[in-house]
């Protein structure tokens, strides 16, 4: 470790010792149309051979000599621009590239390998787009299980599984906030409004130093700014939700870019509630019931430019989820139930930037991030007796009980965090970048706090209650970190980059080092580029599944929340090649993945109080690994554009004290997983998308014999090796139609129509045991079986959206 | 009425609505389980107080496997180096030992041998320290419906494992209808993780609201089960168990077993008990 350290201030220093004087190149690339900047496009210097990328604000530094200057700017999805000029001095450029035609898209994606990004994956909005989805409702998260390493959890959920890593160790941050949840409508609508969305950049491995925090990946979503030009908006009405965006400048200098998203589900149910709750409407003795769910979101953000060296930025999400059904029946409130659950999550940031000198650009951040859940119901049950106490009994004779009953259980969990952090990105000579920065996060745990009351009227008040209070938990994260990244030679370039990680709860610290590198190799006669990377990740929060309640939720604890529940760290390798072949590109890489003290819940901490014990049920200290291999081929021009994806991958567990120490898989862990998409443009204004998806089914533990009643215990399983069963095959296709017409220069509508799993496959949601019975002609049971029973979710789904835009 | 008259934009959503939730589709499938095959299972228990109680019975195939009787069975029972070769024996019953008191320092060891079976071997287990209550008391008002017991008892250094059973009485007789001589999952389990070597003192709270219409005595008696590892093991494992049994797609928990050949468990406590009356 010492000796990596070492190597790493070797590199750092020398990069000071070779500055040399020169001129500065500095700029900023946007888009033609609305003029918002644009993260991660690429200028190239063809005369002196130098790239560099625009950074997360569109910005770019690019030290050189004096002399002619041929620069090439290109960005995915636009046409390139060429800025031929001789520099004297520190030259200031503003570029604008216009949006490309489709058809024209050759040129633009041969540059793509000029500049070879890390282990950074970017997924292009237009993409995002066009991916079918449930309800028309276009979704990043299953956009996102389209590449390569990335897989879906589970039908309907808004999580994904990078590299055999679970849902909790990827790290989800919207401008700079961390986002706990991702799902509206129990996971089904991913939280993420797509068109509030500019750029999504997604790490698997390679990851740079300013990232932390967790395992397996790194999902980091810039909204849009808003057009600097004129006010711009849309409006899309599908048949659950509904959404709207608006965009403009705000005087001058400043523009905001809003977006609100609404679902419409209880509508038809609307005024039900009151109906069936109120006395004096419902008649007595009907039975009444009622369910209804509905979200909504809004993205707010807001950009303030003083200058081009300086801006800030504002950013703000609240998105809500309220379930509500209620049942009644007898005499009013005498008998009835009602349920709420209400899901908050809310981020709000604010980032700001500054070119401190010609090749000094720094940065600052402050966020806070909430996500609550609150799940309320209660019952009312009314017996009205009265009885003599039997005879003999310690009661007093006088006893005579009315029974009545009333249970109100609630419970409210959440977490929540602030953090702050800086940055300076140092520019001191050619081909180089140097990051350096720091960030800190305080956690905020309420786990669960839950109050469950009953109340019993007897003859004599009886009153009985429980009350857990909750139990709040601290902790704080600390990050200090240095990225280098060096153009060591023409065709060789390396980023390294070092992390230190502190981490306090309850007077515990964790210290930890996260050494990163990556470095490719471009293979001499265009044979492709190779790339290396190896890294090291903290995370230190577990998530513990908390079940009971309407839905599964995660609930956070911190690393030291108990002694022996350490932090969780993961070192991963990979190796790339990666190849233009025009019009297609190809990749393909091998990782390994080793994952040091894991956490492991057993299922019965669901009630997550006093009485589950739940400090006790948590295996720790457990290791993991997968490795696995991955293809992708791209062809992103011309008519017909799509791509394959296909992973082999293998990932398992050990723990001590499970599955007798012996190895098992994880519940996520899939040999095959397959997609392949397709977009054909059948006219300028027409076009089909397809999306096919394989997988290997969920894992499940797989009884192999069971256990009779006996005196000491009723019949029981006996199950063989853990996650040793596994559901059939996955397979689906979705099929989209987007149809858009231009009205005016500014003003188009157009339509989608999808398909959501085209052929009627039936996938298996969930299976389970149930009883069946054989009756015979006296109406008694002849024969008790028990079956497997497979629950499907939307065995064909079609769906409709329109929308204007103007 | 179910349906009420609904304007044309509530109609389009109501079926939309429909349409969504009717997607749900269930069926009954034919899910291959695999059987690993037919397997002895042995469960008892061991203590100074009550002997050798002990149950015998064999594994079935997950689904609807037919559950079929143990035939010739014969225990073979070791006593430190002594073997005792029990009778031949038919059918599954619960079996104890009368009159048999094994001793305290003594290393014991069960296997199952019948019919169609491996033999099944029980690892070897010794008696655990009695643990003596100390004190019981009610605390709560006479004609409470909720009686909260406290009680105590000296916590010996050692790993120490317990259950806790309370039993009521009807007239002169037990009422608690899962009141049983040996420990079992139903009772209050517990270790002494938090209080090893101290002096425990615990309260247990009682609702006889819920059993209000017996003829209830106006007393309680307090069992203390001292357990060895096995036991404890095997009865928190079936409790744990009974929160996720029928939940097969969940992590399982899985009931421990000190036997080889075959499940089951062979474990042993001591017992202490008091009454005390309200």
């Amino acid at each position: 470790m010492l000796k990596k350290q070492l190597l790493f201030c070797i590199i750092l220093c020398s990069n000071w010792l070779c500055a040399q004087s020169g001129i500065v190149l500095q700029g900023i690339v946007q888009a033609q149309n609305g003029l918002e900047p644009l993260i991660g496009a690429i200028i190239y210097d063809s005369l002196n051979q130098k790239t560099t990328l625009t950074n997360e604000y569109g910005h770019f530094t690019l030290p050189t000599e004096v002399g002619w200057k041929q620069l090439k700017i290109t960005y995915l999805g636009y046409e390139p621009l060429y800025v031929l000029f001789q520099a004297q001095a520190d030259t200031f450029l503003k570029c604008s590239l216009r949006e490309a035609n489709e058809l024209k898209m050759v040129e633009i994606q041969s540059n793509h390998f000029e500049k070879v990004t890390g282990g950074r994956l970017e997924l292009p909005i237009a993409q995002l787009n066009a991916v079918p989805s449930i309800g028309g409702e276009k979704d990043l998260i299953k956009a996102l299980t389209i590449l390569p390493g990335v897989a879906a959890g589970e039908e309907g959920s808004a999580s994904i599984l990078v590299r055999g890593g679970s849902s909790d160790q990827n790290l989800f941050i919207i401008d700079g906030a961390q986002v706990y949840n991702t799902g509206h409508l129990f996971g089904f609508v991913s939280l993420f409004n797509a068109d509030a969305i500019k750029k999504v950049d997604l790490y698997k491995n390679a990851f740079p130093a300013r990232y932390g925090g967790r395992l397996s990946s790194i999902l980091d979503v810039h909204c849009k700014e808003g057009s600097k030009e004129r006010i711009q908006g849309k409006f899309d009405l599908g048949l659950i939700n509904s959404k709207m965006s608006l965009e403009g400048p705000i005087g001058p200098k400043s523009t905001f870019s809003a977006a609100v998203r609404t679902a419409y589900l209880d509508l038809f149910s609307l005024g039900k509630e009151k109906k069936v709750l109120t006395p004096g409407i419902r008649d007595v003795g009907e039975n009444q019931s009622f369910m209804g769910y509905t979200f909504a979101d809004a993205n707010f953000k807001i950009a303030h430019a003083w200058n081009e060296q300086n801006k800030i930025f504002i950013n703000f999400y609240l998105g809500k989820d309220l379930y509500r059904s209620a049942t009644a029946h007898g005499p009013i409130g005498e008998n009835n139930n009602t349920t709420h659950y209400i899901l908050t999550n809310l981020t709000a940031s604010s980032r700001a930037y500054h070119r401190l000198h010609k090749n000094v650009f720094a940065q600052w951040y402050t966020a806070y991030s909430q996500n609550r859940h609150q799940f309320n119901t209660l019952t009312k049950e009314y017996q009205v007796t009265e009885t003599a106490p039997p005879a003999g009994t310690w009661l007093p004779p006088s006893y005579q009980f009315k029974l009545a009953m009333e249970s109100d259980y609630s419970s409210v969990g959440s977490s929540q965090n602030m953090s702050a952090g800086a940055r300076v990105d140092l520019t001191p000579y050619q081909q180089a970048v140097t990051r350096i920065g720091i960030d800190a996060i305080h956690h905020f745990y309420a786990p669960n706090q839950y109050r469950f009351q009953v109340q019993g009227w007897f003859d004599s008040t009886l009153n009985s209650s429980l009350y857990s209070p909750t139990q709040r938990l601290q902790a704080t994260e600390l990050g200090v970190y240095c990225e280098q990244e060096i153009q060591l030679s023409k065709s060789v370039e390396a980023h390294i980059g070092l992390r230190l990680s502190h981490f306090r709860a309850l007077s515990r610290h964790y210290t930890n080092l996260e050494p990163r590198y990556w470095m490719s190799y471009r293979l001499p006669h265009t044979s492709g580029v190779l790339s290396l990377s190896v890294a090291k990740m903290q995370q230190y929060q577990h998530a513990l599944i908390k079940g009971g309640e309407l839905v599964d939720r995660v609930v956070w604890m911190p690393s030291g929340a108990l002694e022996r529940l350490v932090p969780q760290s993961a070192w991963q390798y990979a190796i790339g090649w990666r190849k233009s072949l025009k019009p297609i590109e190809i990749s393909v890489e091998l990782f390994y993945k080793k994952l040091h003290n894991m956490s492991w819940f057993s299922p019965e901490i669901r009630g997550l109080n006093p009485y589950n014990d739940w400090q006790n049920r948590i295996f720790t200290e457990g290791q993991g690994w997968s490795y696995g291999l991955e293809w992708l081929v791209l062809r992103k021009v011309g008519r017909l554009q799509g791509s394959f994806a296909y992973t082999w991958s293998r990932s398992d567990r050990q723990f001590a004290h499970l599955n007798n120490g012996q190895p098992f898989p994880f519940l996520y862990d899939r040999r095959h997983n397959a997609t392949l998409t397709a977009r054909y443009e059948l006219s300028p204004r027409l076009k089909i998308n397809a999306l096919w998806t394989l997988a290997n089914g969920k894992r499940y533990n797989l009884p192999v014999a069971r256990v009779g009643n006996s005196p000491f215990q009723e019949s029981y399983s006996v199950y063989g090796s853990i996650n040793s069963g596994q559901y059939p095959l996955y397979h689906r296709l979705d099929l989209s139609l987007n149809w858009e017409c231009s009205l005016s220069k500014h003003r188009f509508w157009g339509w989608s129509a999808n398909l959501y799993n085209a052929y009627f496959r039936k996938n298996v949601y969930y299976m389970y045991i149930a009883q069946t019975y054989e009756y015979d002609n006296q109406g008694q049971i002849a024969v008790q079986k028990e079956v497997m029973r497979q629950v499907s979710l939307f065995p064909i789904l079609p769906s409709f959206n329109i929308f204007y835009a103007f | 009425m179910l349906f009420e008259p609904m304007n044309p934009f509530k109609q389009i959503i109501f079926g939309t609505f429909c349409l969504l939730t009717s997607c749900q589709t269930i069926e009954t499938v034919d899910f291959p389980l695999p059987y690993e095959g037919r397997k002895g299972v042995l469960t008892g228990f061991l203590s100074a107080e009550h002997g050798l109680i002990v149950h015998v019975g064999a594994t079935r195939p997950p689904l609807n496997g037919k559950e079929d009787t143990l035939k010739n069975i014969q225990f073979v029972f070791k006593e430190g180096e002594q073997k005792l070769i029990s009778p031949t024996y038919q059918g599954e019953k619960l079996w104890q030992t009368i009159g048999f008191r094994p001793k305290p320092a003594e290393k014991y060891q069960l296997t199952l041998i019948a019919d169609g079976i491996s033999s099944v071997t029980s690892a070897t287990v010794q008696l655990p320290q009695r643990v003596e209550l100390t004190q019981v008391k009610v605390l709560s008002a006479t004609d409470s419906l909720v009686k909260t017991l406290n009680y105590r008892f000296q916590d010996p250094v050692e790993d120490n494992f317990y259950a806790l059973q309370v039993l009521q009485y009807y007239q002169d007789s037990l009422l608690t209808e899962s009141a049983t001589i040996y420990p079992s999952a139903y009772h209050l389990l517990f270790d002494d993780k938090n209080s090893a070597g101290q002096f425990v003192q615990q309260n247990y709270r009682v609702d006889l609201a819920y059993s209000k219409g017996y003829k209830l005595a106006n007393r309680f008696k307090i069992q203390l089960f001292s357990l060895n590892k096995f036991a404890y093991s095997f009865l928190k494992s079936l409790s744990d168990a009974s929160f996720v049994e029928g939940e097969i797609f969940i992590e399982p928990v899985k009931i421990f077993s000190n036997m080889t050949g075959g499940y089951g468990c062979l474990g042993t406590y001591a017992v202490s008990e008091m009454e005390v009356r309200f």
